[in-house]
């Protein structure tokens, strides 16, 4: 299978926000040397923890053409989901123009793909629940937005967020690998503790980000798309 | 009438003494890697798995007719279940009709012969298979498939009430002249009068057929498709993986447990049976991906139409399900899966 980096979604919306943003730039207050705002041309990693969570595949039940020759029988049912992925990333951004940053970022996380069994026509045994582990890697493009205007002296700055990738999954340490898509949408803050106009680095801070995943394919055992909450927090140094 | 088995082939063993040819020993037989039940020709030490050695495999249809069903349409009828398995895209095997014919099933003339017979005795035989073999290298001469005359069958279109439907069985019976055994995939219960009703089936290759009317067995379900494709393999079956292991009851191997995996991200049931001393077992032919692995007693068809009945097949362990999801690795095997199953 060959990995391709989805941009689609973002090239798509990319103009009208630069467009957006540009017209904020250009009417905004000429400059804010000690608030949390980011000169064009920087640049800003962080690292932190996120936690993503759990997707339902939904159920699917083992069935067997019934003897009258229509209908099935249900052998037993199962019902699967991924739980939640905690795990840790790292971004790398850039400020194109003053309200909109442009990063890559990357996670790494462990799950595990989980089927409850229940309902076999051969046993009245209680319902188990088998899993196999599962490590998630991630990497993502995404445009990073500041809507308003910060304030002088502000040290915290909202963003929304919208960007689009790839996640692998290991099954079982490595058995199979599986790709698939993801985008994001959401939102977060940025707070700075400490921010300067002159150095190798410009600013130190804490951020967190809250999003909606929405997946496909990969681990998944269905077709359809799913939708995950997602928090991250994360330390940032601006250069 | 009561519940009607198809016979396996090993109840149709044939010699042919006047050309050197005779069948040492058909039985079920699996290899370690294998994606169904087959069967194994014992030759010296030997075990060969029973197939053809060249395709097509051509046929003669026997030139006899049975109330409402003529030869033309019955040859037709057979030529669709041939035809739905040579279509199988994961699947090697072709066939070829050769003519009609006056022989008749189960003679040992060299010709592959299909035609019905009139059986009365055997009341819960719908049709069988049989084979000739040469005993000195294992190779498959000859495989005829009967039709029990004594039955009501049907060629119609959309099958028709109170008559076997000719292409169904058919189908079947042709996964046996390719070296099928059979499916355990079935539910049945016992009637009263004796003999099995199915309750459910998701196998042609499933040793009971569906009630008279029905054409349901038309249709190779995945457990089949394994199987045919494991025995001659092409396209994209060598991209398909596999799961094997090992099943024990009280610390000891299980021989004859059915083992079957599940996929649920298709639905698929594929099944295998623990086939050696050591009680293990391999399900090929399995897509890549999460399986559910259970594991059953064969409690839903005579043991003997799957094994020797020489052979003792412990059925007295409850339904048991592996401890974890079993990934099927791309063209890999999942690395052994041990099952310990508890008693009833």
């Amino acid at each position: 299978m060959t990995r391709h980096l989805v941009f689609s979604f973002f090239l798509g919306r990319a103009p009208r926000v630069s467009c957006l943003a540009l017209t904020l730039g250009l009417t905004g207050p000429p400059a804010f040397a000690q608030s949390s705002s980011a000169g064009v041309g920087t640049f800003e990693i962080s690292a932190g923890i996120i936690r993503v969570g759990q997707a339902s595949f939904g159920g699917r039940d083992a069935e067997e053409t019934a003897g009258t020759g229509t209908g099935r029988f249900r052998l037993f049912s199962s019902s699967t989901e991924l739980t939640a992925v905690s795990g840790f990333g790292a971004r790398f951004g850039v400020t194109l123009i003053r309200s909109l940053d442009a990063e890559i970022s990357g996670t790494y996380g462990t799950s595990d793909l989980r089927t409850r069994i229940e309902a076999d026509a051969e046993t009245s045994n209680a319902p188990i629940v088998v899993m196999v582990p599962v490590q998630q890697f991630t990497v993502a493009g995404a445009a990073v937005w500041y809507p308003g205007v910060p304030r002088a002296g502000s040290r915290t700055r909202f963003f929304v967020k919208d960007g689009a990738g790839l996640e692998r999954h290991l099954e079982d340490r490595g058995s199979r690998v599986v790709e698939g898509r993801m985008f994001e949408v959401g939102g977060g803050v940025k707070y700075t503790f400490a921010s300067r106009s002159r150095g190798w680095w410009r600013g130190l801070g804490a951020r967190l980000d809250a999003l909606a995943l929405v997946h496909a394919g990969a681990v998944a055992v269905d077709d359809r798309a799913h939708v995950s909450p997602a928090v991250g927090a994360s330390v940032y140094l601006r250069f | 009438m009561n519940a009607i088995a198809r016979a396996v082939s090993k109840n149709g063993q044939r010699r042919h003494a006047s050309v050197g040819l005779m069948i040492a020993l058909i039985f079920a037989h699996s290899n370690p890697a294998a994606a169904y039940l087959k069967f194994g020709v014992r030759v010296g030490d030997r075990t060969v798995t029973l197939k053809w050695a060249q395709t097509p495999v051509r046929y003669y249809v026997s030139s006899q007719s049975v109330a409402g069903v003529s030869t033309d349409a019955f040859r037709t009828a057979v030529g669709r279940a041939f035809a739905t398995w040579q279509a199988l895209p994961s699947a090697s095997i072709t066939y070829e009709f050769a003519g009609f014919t006056s022989a008749l099933p189960n003679e040992d003339d060299g010709m592959s012969t299909l035609g019905f017979l009139e059986k009365p005795e055997l009341d819960r035989v719908l049709a069988s298979t049989s084979f000739l073999i040469d005993d000195a290298t294992g190779a498959l001469i000859e495989a005829d498939i009967f039709f029990n005359s004594a039955f009501p069958w049907s060629v119609a279109e959309n099958g028709e009430t109170g008559r076997f439907d000719v292409q169904s069985i058919a189908l079947h019976e042709i996964g046996h002249m390719s070296g099928l055994g059979h499916s355990a995939l079935g539910e049945t219960e016992l009637r009263e009068s004796g003999g099995r009703r199915v309750i459910a089936s998701e196998a042609v290759m499933f040793p009971i057929a569906f009630a008279a009317g029905s054409i349901a067995g038309r249709t190779p379900r995945a457990d089949d498709i394994a199987g045919m494709s494991d025995l001659y393999p092409d396209g994209d079956f060598g991209q398909l993986g596999s799961i094997s292991g090992r099943v024990t009851k009280d610390g000891r191997p299980l021989f004859g447990a059915h083992v079957v995996a599940f996929d649920p991200a298709s639905g698929a049931l594929v099944g295998n049976f623990t086939l050696n001393a050591q009680g293990q077992f391999s399900i090929d032919g399995l897509s890549a991906g999460p399986h559910i692995l259970r594991v059953e007693p064969l409690d839903d068809a005579d043991i003997d139409s799957f094994f020797e009945s020489t052979r003792t097949v412990d059925l007295e362990f409850r339904v048991t399900y592996a401890n974890r999801l079993i990934v099927v690795p791309r063209r890999g095997d999942s690395g052994p899966v041990d099952i310990e199953v508890a008693r009833k």
